[in-house]
């Protein structure tokens, strides 16, 4: 069994289900049978099949041997932690939308920007890191502030 | 010829040279940076066209498709890391060239194989598109819906290894393509209860979701390694006996990649691996092949970049885009008030001549700055993943956020982007996500309006011929694929 590509399937057949239960709430209008339902209906019966098809495949598959050049332990190991990294970064990147309407644009990128480089350094160098998001949240506000003339956030906390 | 005449003029313009140059020199730096790709160069700078007026904005986003072909040769050769899929070929003969020490010179062949491949595929696109899109001007919501369905064929094409995971990839995106209110009636979809949600889910935050964050995240995932440099460049120009010796290959190279660029799904990568095949078949000393051939180098080069005027033909002329960088290319059209499809022949040859020029011009500066710029251009893959993720990262957000001023379209981004991190880490691909966000709409409302035309009756795509001929071609498409796939050739995902 394929682990990975059954909890796939599993999802799929989640989301299909879950997607034609939704389209039960789109009023229908007996004007056509093409109705507002009726894309998104066949839609979410394809997606089911298609990940039926996939869950039974990887039910019937042989487990994937992992990779030999490291102990399953340091594989696993160091997969947390790169797995950690990632979700390290989406925290970030949605707390990044949030910060910049309220401390405003240059010190919430100014953050963000050295939080991900420390996330993506070995050795953490502070200089490198605050010297290239100085020059980066400029650039960025020139670029979009001034040359495209979009409105950037001050943040609330300024006004 | 006038109306050409004029284009030139308009495209001559500073603006329009200045973005020109300006997207050529990114597209060469994307296409270099291994990991990078000049989709998701597009996906990043479409928000900086919004204050541009259409024709400098198509400039500079087909001319990053153009240096983005180019740029990923480059690595290709020095460092043996294709910048994106589609040199990975380059790299069999590219590669033991630079060892010889003729790096340059395979560069040059690629920047001059790659000029030629792509002002043949314009000069095809310039003859064919006008008659196509009069055809296509005679099409109603039946042939529309098989077009769009022929053009959702292509998933198999763009699905890498699995089909079945593609199309899941691609009915997951034409599921998130119907969410907002209904095309014909005042009903909201998959809304959640989110007002927001109303107006579905924009285009260009989804495409700088799904190819920029996404890859972002996949890099912080891969860590930030930097391959040292192996080879040197030393010559740079090619004779002319060399130059000569590869013409012939070249235009063979040329022809492959408009033709089979024309085809939905095809794209650079499958374009490049067939010309570089037909190469080694046809020669009379097949046994050089992948000890550092020059014609190795010239054929596929040529093919890849003469995708780009082949794949802009579909894209052009029914609005139907081949893979996902002429789906991203398709938004950019569509961000500036420009429907591709036969109407954009009939109402807008004030944009579309210019476009034509501009991708010849384009071309012609791909070769003068791709020879100008070879002894930097392969330092470019040295810039370290822990500077460029965080840029990457920046610049999608604050551009989503820079299109309106709302926290929305960022929100669509960043959702994009967690889906396209997790769909590519259990092997689903990006391309029919992106796919399916285009051609839901056209395929959904296309079908309605014909079942609504034939009072319910699904026989009505059987019985018109030209309906008829597209749904047989998809399924011709989907079979060949499935069969290939079946017995081991890998089709490599666009």
């Amino acid at each position: 069994m394929r682990i990975s590509e059954a909890t796939a399937g599993v999802i799929g057949l989640f989301l299909s289900v879950f997607a034609y239960w939704r389209t039960l709430y789109f009023p229908n209008f007996a004007i056509t049978t093409a109705g507002p339902r009726f894309f998104p209906q066949l839609l979410a019966v394809f997606l089911g099949g298609l990940s039926a098809y996939l869950l039974v495949h990887a039910l019937l598959a042989k487990q994937e041997i992992p990779s030999a050049e490291k102990a399953p332990e340091e594989n696993q190991a160091s997969q947390g932690a790169r797995s950690l990294k990632v979700l390290g970064a989406i925290v970030g990147s949605i707390v990044y939308l949030f910060a910049m309407r309220q401390i405003g644009f240059f010190i919430s990128t100014f953050l963000y920007f050295v939080f991900l480089m420390f996330l993506m350094q070995e050795k953490k160098k502070i200089l490198k890191a605050i010297s290239f998001a100085i020059a980066v949240t400029g650039v960025t506000y020139v670029i979009f502030a001034i040359l495209l003339k979009a409105s950037l956030p001050i943040g609330v906390i300024f006004r | 010829m006038e109306d050409f005449l004029r284009a030139f003029l308009i495209v001559f313009q500073p603006i329009n040279i200045l973005m020109m140059a300006g997207g050529m020199f990114i597209g060469i730096l994307f296409g270099s940076i291994p990991g990078l790709t000049a989709t998701l160069a597009i996906a990043l700078l479409i928000p900086f066209t919004f204050g541009l007026p259409a024709i400098p904005s198509l400039i500079l986003l087909l001319s990053i498709y153009n240096g983005g072909m180019y740029g990923s040769s480059v690595t290709a050769i020095t460092i043996r890391t294709p910048g994106a899929p589609a040199s990975a070929v380059t790299m069999l003969d590219g590669y033991p060239l630079a060892l010889k020490g003729r790096a340059g010179t395979a560069i040059s062949i690629s920047c001059i194989a790659g000029t030629i491949g792509g002002l043949f595929s314009v000069g095809v696109m310039i003859l064919l598109s006008p008659p196509l899109s009069r055809i296509a001007l005679k099409f109603s919501p039946v042939e529309y819906f098989s077009v769009a369905l022929f053009g959702l064929s292509t998933i198999f094409a763009v699905s890498g290894k699995s089909p079945t995971k593609g199309m899941i990839a691609g009915t997951l995106g034409l599921i998130l393509s119907t969410v907002g209110i209904d095309v014909h009636l005042p009903v909201p979809r998959f809304t959640l209860g989110i007002p927001a949600l109303q107006a579905g889910l924009p285009f260009v935050p989804a495409v700088i979701g799904l190819f920029a964050l996404s890859e972002a995240f996949r890099l912080v995932e891969k860590g930030g390694l930097v391959t040292k440099i192996t080879a040197k460049i030393e010559t740079i120009f090619p004779t002319w006996e060399e130059f000569r010796g590869t013409l012939k290959e070249t235009l063979r190279g040329s022809v492959i990649g408009t033709l089979v660029g024309m085809l939905p799904g095809a794209g650079a990568t499958m374009c490049a691996f067939i010309a570089y095949s037909e190469t080694k078949r046809t020669s009379k000393h097949p046994e050089r092949y992948g000890t550092g051939e020059l014609n190795g180098v010239a054929s596929p080069e040529a093919a890849n970049n003469a995708v780009t005027g082949g794949a802009m033909i579909p894209m052009m002329t029914l609005g139907i885009p081949g893979d996902a960088v002429t789906a991203v290319l398709l938004g950019a059209f569509i961000v500036q008030g420009l429907m591709p499809g036969p109407l954009l022949f009939r109402d807008h040859m004030d944009i579309v001549y210019p476009i034509f020029a501009g991708m010849i011009l384009s071309n012609l500066m791909m070769l003068a700055m791709g020879l100008a710029l070879l002894p930097f251009t392969s330092a470019i893959a040295y810039v370290e993943k822990e500077v460029l993720v965080p840029i990457v990262a920046i610049f999608g957000i604050v551009g989503a956020f820079a299109m309106s001023g709302a926290v929305y379209e960022v929100g669509v981004a960043l959702f994009f982007g967690i889906l396209g991190y997790i769909l590519e880490r259990y092997g689903f691909p990006l391309a029919p996500v992106c796919l399916a966000l285009i051609l839901g709409p056209i395929a959904e409302n296309s079908l309605r309006q014909s079942m609504i035309m034939s009072n319910g009756d699904p026989t009505i795509f059987f019985t018109r011929p030209i309906s008829l001929i597209l749904l047989i071609l998809a399924v011709l498409a989907v079979t060949v694929l499935l069969v290939k796939q079946r017995k081991g050739v890998i089709v490599p995902e666009v």
